[in-house]
């Protein structure tokens, strides 16, 4: 019987210093992330039955565990993917502030303001030079803003779009990783290599799905095998115990910028924008850029269209004799409204304008002729043959495709256009291009200042009053005039530009109050996760002690043991 | 619940990490005197600063067209004033030389004194302002008033009006074409004294008086009327200069700062900082390790 107490002893030793290496392991890792703290499970090991009596056989380490709540880690992982999500939009969205500007610097609303105020002085001293100059050198301030804004705008998208390829790397590393692990947990625990619990690979492979988290946005199945499915959220798998698929970044479809497909299919990887990282970029580059590219676009084709609109019915202080379209048409036999290379020609409808000749004096035709236009019949060729017919002017549709109105000497002004045709075709325009991006003051204003139109030529006698400022006051009239012509929501620039900087604000303001959230409930969860698979060395230390103390009490039996065989060894003597 | 080090010390990080962040945003607030200056601070009430500044350029704007429009009024009145005592020379002069007795070579020297003021009037009729005829519409071109052969005035301006906009919509007419009624009379009461003192008319002469009399009267009616312009635009400048003070009002309420609160909120973060910092330092020292040495 001595010995059987020397036996359980001895499996008390061991199976102390099996504890007490389970602390040192917790008290090694107190700062490795992703560490789940780990508890030695002691159990008495199988009694042996004597003489009907059951009789302990000692203690052995059972088991291995690992603290950890396994709701909590896909809360954490979610949160890390909406945290991730809400930092990149934050970020990004950071580094694009400066193009709207600030309250001590001018912004595009103060441009276009100073536009309008500068239109209002030319409108009240239109016989000033300098009231001309000031405006030419205000519209171009607004030009240098728009495209300016737009460029900062598409760099910040291109930037966006720049990260995902190396992000998509990184997201496939990953991937081979969790399915490496997935591999060897597999083997490990079904071999029993690690008593059945292969604590630290899962540690591992947990902690690079919380990585893979924060890059794309994923659901997570973990199977009864010890082994891990991974989807994106829209059910596309991604990792199936060590099977792995990649991801990769598309070809660019037209103008727009490349999905993220499958390696294997080709196939588009769906619901990757609704987190992480990638979402981030993704949601960057196709939603708040784009949304901001396509409203500097829309103020600067509403802007261009109305002014011309205008301006090309009135005249200014320069003499003009000869007017050629901006817009070159691809097909001078085709309907003016339905030529696709004229970006506003879908505006021009039913009506005519005014072609005024001062070829007298006396004029052949006091009042101007009009010129009309029927949408969906009138081609570029029949508006040069009918203003050719007019006494004092030749007009023609040149190799390029652009129409030229000739008055040789003459003096030519037109007025009253009705049907829109000038101002699609830029005859006589402000400004030019069709979005931010060819957005531009018309040439021939850039150089001569005179030919910004103040007044307009007499509907009745055709003369032209230097002093006229019926088409500036009109100019100046679309200050606060709301309107649109591409089915934006009615606005005038002002507001368009204010607007822009509000909807980036708020967007800014969503994004940092989604990070704070994130954090906070990040927080919570890394608090909570710590509470549960957190090391304590407080707590590590009393369990050491407990086990010193249990391993001392063991060696002592042993020692007793020891004396009472010394003991009976010495009645034998 | 357990708690460990680490939690105690992420909870530290990111006290002291919102508090860095409160001490930043304050420094800020306190130093531009606003509570925010770019988009990203306050979208909503960025917008409502960009609204309040629009109203303001309007309001900068309509004050600089309302100074032309009062330049341009202010001249055609003077104008206009200056010729109500040539007319009143010329009634004193029909008046004179209505009497019966005086001779023939009296009422020719009269004459070249009506002469002169028919001049006057014309060159007063001519007046230029900022290069171009004030009395001529839009015309840039030409002299407001000739005279014919018969010595009638004869208009060479145009018929449009020269209009100030005060704001993207409303408009003013600043100025007086001498197509009106009253610089006809004018004109043609004069040249009536006139012939009628070179040809020794005393009826003539004392039919004029009434001529003159009633063209006085139109254009003296004239002058008040762009006295009462005047006034008009006196009133809406002030209107303008009302408006201003207010937006600014508006604008200091909207934009800026309570600093009072904000050093508040920054002394507390202040407080919070320095304790946080504390209970870093003291942290280390919990810890049984210390005890079992």
């Amino acid at each position: 019987m001595i010995l059987r107490a020397l036996n359980i002893a001895t499996s008390s030793l061991l199976a102390q210093q099996k504890a007490i290496d389970v602390v040192s392991q917790n008290i090694a890792n107190v700062n490795t992330p992703g560490y789940s703290r780990q508890t030695a499970q002691l159990a008495s090991s199988v009694p042996e039955r004597l003489a009907g009596r059951d009789f302990g056989t000692g203690v052995n380490v059972a088991n291995v565990s690992r603290s950890l709540d396994p709701i909590l880690a896909q809360s954490q992982m979610a949160n890390n993917s909406l945290t991730s999500l809400a930092q990149t939009l934050q970020q990004g969205l950071a580094n694009v502030g400066a193009t709207f500007g600030n309250l001590d610097v001018p912004g595009l609303t103060t441009t276009l303001d100073d536009f309008f105020m500068a239109q209002q002085q030319l409108a009240n001293t239109p016989e000033d030079p300098l009231s001309s100059l000031n405006v030419q050198s205000r519209a171009q301030d607004i030009v240098l803003r728009v495209s300016g804004m737009r460029q900062q705008l598409v760099d910040g998208q291109l930037a966006a779009n720049q990260e995902i390829s190396p992000l998509i790397t990184q997201v496939n590393n990953l991937l081979t990783q969790i399915g490496g692990l997935n591999k060897h947990i597999l083997v490990n625990e079904s071999t029993g290599q690690l008593s059945n619990n292969a604590n630290d690979l899962r540690d591992q492979r947990d902690l690079a799905v919380m990585e893979l988290s924060k890059l794309i946005p994923l659901q997570k199945v973990n199977t009864n095998n010890g082994g891990l499915i991974l989807q994106t959220p829209g059910g596309d798998l991604l990792v199936q115990n060590d099977t792995v698929r990649q991801l990769r970044l598309g070809p660019a479809v037209g103008s727009s910028f490349s999905n993220i497909e499958f390696t294997d299919t080709g196939m588009p990887a769906q619901g990757l924008e609704q987190g992480g990282k990638l979402g981030g970029l993704i949601s960057l580059r196709d939603n708040q850029m784009a949304n901001y590219v396509q409203t500097l676009d829309s103020l600067a084709a509403n802007l261009t269209f109305t002014v011309n609109q205008l301006h090309s019915g009135g005249t200014g202080s320069t003499a003009v004799t000869q007017y050629t379209s901006v817009q070159a048409s691809s097909n001078a036999a085709a309907a003016v409204n339905t030529d696709a290379t004229i970006p506003f020609a879908s505006k021009i409808v039913n009506g005519s304008f005014t072609l005024h000749v001062l070829d007298g004096p006396p004029l052949t035709n006091p009042g101007g002729t009009a010129i009309n236009i029927t949408a969906g019949t009138t081609t570029l060729n029949q508006i040069a043959t009918d203003i050719t017919a007019v006494a004092g002017v030749t007009a023609s549709v040149n190799a390029s495709g652009q129409l030229v109105v000739n008055g040789g000497a003459n003096r030519i002004a037109f007025t009253n256009d009705t049907s829109n045709f000038l101002a699609a075709y830029e005859i006589n325009a402000f400004f030019n291009g069709s979005t931010a991006a060819d957005f531009s003051v018309d040439a021939a204003i850039l150089n001569d200042a005179g030919r910004i139109a103040t007044g307009a030529a007499d509907a009745t006698t055709s003369t032209i009053a230097p002093a006229g400022n019926s088409v500036a006051l009109a100019i100046l009239g679309l200050r606060d005039k709301a309107g649109s012509i591409d089915g934006s929501v009615a606005a005038s620039s002002v507001q368009r530009a204010s607007n822009l900087a509000s909807t980036y604000g708020l967007d800014v303001a969503a994004a940092n109050q989604q990070v704070s959230y994130r954090q906070a409930e990040g927080s919570s969860l890394a608090s909570q996760r710590a509470s549960i698979s957190g090391v304590n060395m407080d707590e590590e230390l009393v369990n050491m002690m407990q086990f010193q103390r249990a391993y001392e009490a063991a060696a002592k039996i042993i020692q007793t043991s020891n004396q009472m065989l010394d003991s009976l060894m010495g009645l034998i003597r | 619940m357990r708690v460990t080090s680490q939690q105690m010390y992420d909870t530290l990080l990111a006290g002291i990490r919102n508090q860095l962040q409160t001490q930043a945003d304050s420094t800020e607030q306190i130093s531009s005197g606003r509570r925010f200056t770019r988009p990203s601070q306050d979208g909503l009430g960025y917008k409502t600063s960009l609204d309040i500044r629009h109203v303001q350029k309007g309001i900068d704007s309509g004050l600089q067209a309302i100074s032309v429009a009062k330049l341009r009024l202010g001249s055609s009145q003077n104008a206009l004033s200056q010729m109500l005592p040539i007319i009143q020379r010329a009634q004193v002069l029909a008046v004179q030389q209505a009497n019966a007795t005086l001779s023939a070579g009296e009422r020719n020297t009269a004459a070249i004194e009506v002469s002169r003021l028919q001049e006057q009037l014309l060159a007063l009729s001519n007046q230029s302002f900022d290069g171009s005829p004030l009395f001529a519409g839009t015309a840039t071109s030409s002299t407001a008033i000739t005279l014919d052969g018969g010595g009638n005035a004869v208009y060479q301006g145009n018929t449009q009006d020269r209009v100030v906009a005060i704001t993207s919509t409303e408009t003013m007419t600043t100025n007086v074409r001498a197509d009106h009624t009253a610089f006809t009379q004018v004109f043609s009461s004069i040249q009536t004294l006139k012939t009628a003192l070179n040809a020794n008319d005393a009826t003539g002469i004392q039919n004029s008086v009434n001529t003159l009399t009633a063209a006085g009267n139109a254009m003296a009616e004239l002058t008040g009327e762009v006295g009462g312009r005047m006034r008009s635009v006196g009133l809406r400048e002030q209107t303008f200069f009302d408006m201003r003070s207010q937006v600014e009002a508006r604008l200091n309420a909207h934009e800026s700062v309570d600093i009072a609160k904000v050093a508040t909120q920054l002394s507390q973060s202040q407080t919070a900082l320095q304790a946080a910092y504390a209970e870093v330092s003291r942290l280390s020292s919990l810890s049984l390790v210390h005890y079992l040495k």
